[in-house]
């Protein structure tokens, strides 16, 4: 068992908010200047660009989950992880036939890019990334868990998009191991969960300027469960992280 | 003027009669963010929405809303309709958009600031 420095809430320049500058190249230099050990690639509610960050995570030591933000119909954010790469693209394909046929307009929301290894353009995402799926989002975290994931409310505490925000309580019945959030503690409807803390990050500076560091035995789903319950000595903390010395822009949105 | 009323002259369709239609509405709150209707809408207002989760029926309890009113024909699936019922809150729908639906409302009830 050893720590993982983990920032698990990383968009791409797929991502329409998400600046041209994050490439993978980018986000996994920026990743290791910051001495992260794992990273999550959660770009809005596709994995196009999961393959090609991993790909590049291993070629410099740093481990990786396959990730996704989904926005729910209700318009809440729910990231889902997923250590199994054929799950994962199972799960992706089944969200991308819930995505509205709405196109994307670039010069309003931002570019979906996906880039290559060498940052070449591979394809242009047509169809708007950042739109509620026509999903609910109990059946969006039924989804996740049958497909073997974890899911983790985003950024609970934030309006918009945040769970609490946007659905005013934890809808009844539902629980979450790991819950991600802005602030310092998460709020009294999330008892007995635990806190995660990421950079969301839509600039190479952003990475991982908050991270939570994960006492477990390797970077998996079921190990990141067991950490929210503090099983076998596994736990968790979160902290911020100064920026690398050659980035010292924001880049909050 | 009751939901039953304003019911009828808007000609919405009651998904939930909830405890009864013959509630007092005194005027309107209009949103989709559970928090914000949670802190601003008052008692006795009826919601229009478009947000049809469960989670929209103990709001409308807590706040002790008139009923809820789903614009653009929103439809809520029959467990949250289920749910509206049991809980004794009044659902409808409407094929009206939420602005056009408040500016019917606010006619219906203030007829005088017209």
């Amino acid at each position: 068992m050893r720590d993982y420095v983990a920032d698990l809430h990383i968009h791409t320049c797929l991502s329409p908010c998400g600046e041209l500058s994050m490439s993978p190249r980018a986000i996994v230099a920026a990743a290791v200047s910051r001495g992260l050990d794992l990273i999550a690639i959660a770009d809005h509610n596709t994995m196009g660009m999961v393959d090609v960050v991993a790909r590049e995570a291993s070629k410099r030591g740093l481990l990786f989950l396959y990730g996704m933000e989904l926005q729910t119909r209700e318009e809440v954010h729910l990231l889902a992880y997923f250590d199994d790469a054929a799950a994962a693209h199972e799960f992706a394909a089944r969200i991308y036939e819930r995505l509205p046929e709405q196109k994307n307009v670039p010069e309003s929301f931002g570019d979906q890019v996906a880039v290559d290894e060498d940052e070449r353009i591979v394809y242009v995402e047509r169809r708007l990334l950042l739109n509620s799926l026509d999903l609910e989002f109990e059946v969006a975290a039924e989804w996740i868990a049958a497909s073997g994931g974890l899911a983790v409310p985003a950024h609970i505490d934030r309006t918009p998009y945040g769970l609490i925000a946007q659905l005013g309580f934890v809808p009844e019945g539902m629980s979450f191991p790991l819950v991600e959030a802005d602030g310092a503690s998460l709020p009294p409807a999330c008892r007995g969960s635990a806190l995660v803390w990421s950079s969301d990050a839509h600039v190479p500076s952003a990475v991982g300027r908050r991270v939570t560091v994960f006492r477990i035995e390797g970077p998996t789903v079921a190990e990141l469960r067991l950490a929210a319950a503090h099983a076998g000595g596994r736990s968790l903390s979160v902290e911020r992280r100064a920026p690398a010395a050659e980035h010292l822009d924001g880049g909050d949105t | 003027m009751t939901l039953r009323e304003l019911a009828t002259l808007l000609e919405w369709d009651a998904l939930s009669e909830g405890s009864g239609l013959d509630v007092a509405v005194v005027g309107c709150y209009s949103g989709d963010l559970l928090s914000h209707a949670l802190a601003s809408a008052k008692p006795g207002e009826i919601w229009v929405t478009i947000q049809r989760h469960a989670n929209v029926i103990a709001v409308a309890q807590v706040a002790g809303l008139a009923g809820i009113v789903l614009a653009c024909g929103s439809r809520a699936s029959d467990s949250v309709i289920e749910r509206a019922r049991e809980a004794g809150v009044p659902m409808l729908t409407s094929p009206d958009s939420a602005f056009v639906l408040a500016g019917r409302i606010h006619r219906a009830l203030f007829p005088e600031a017209q």
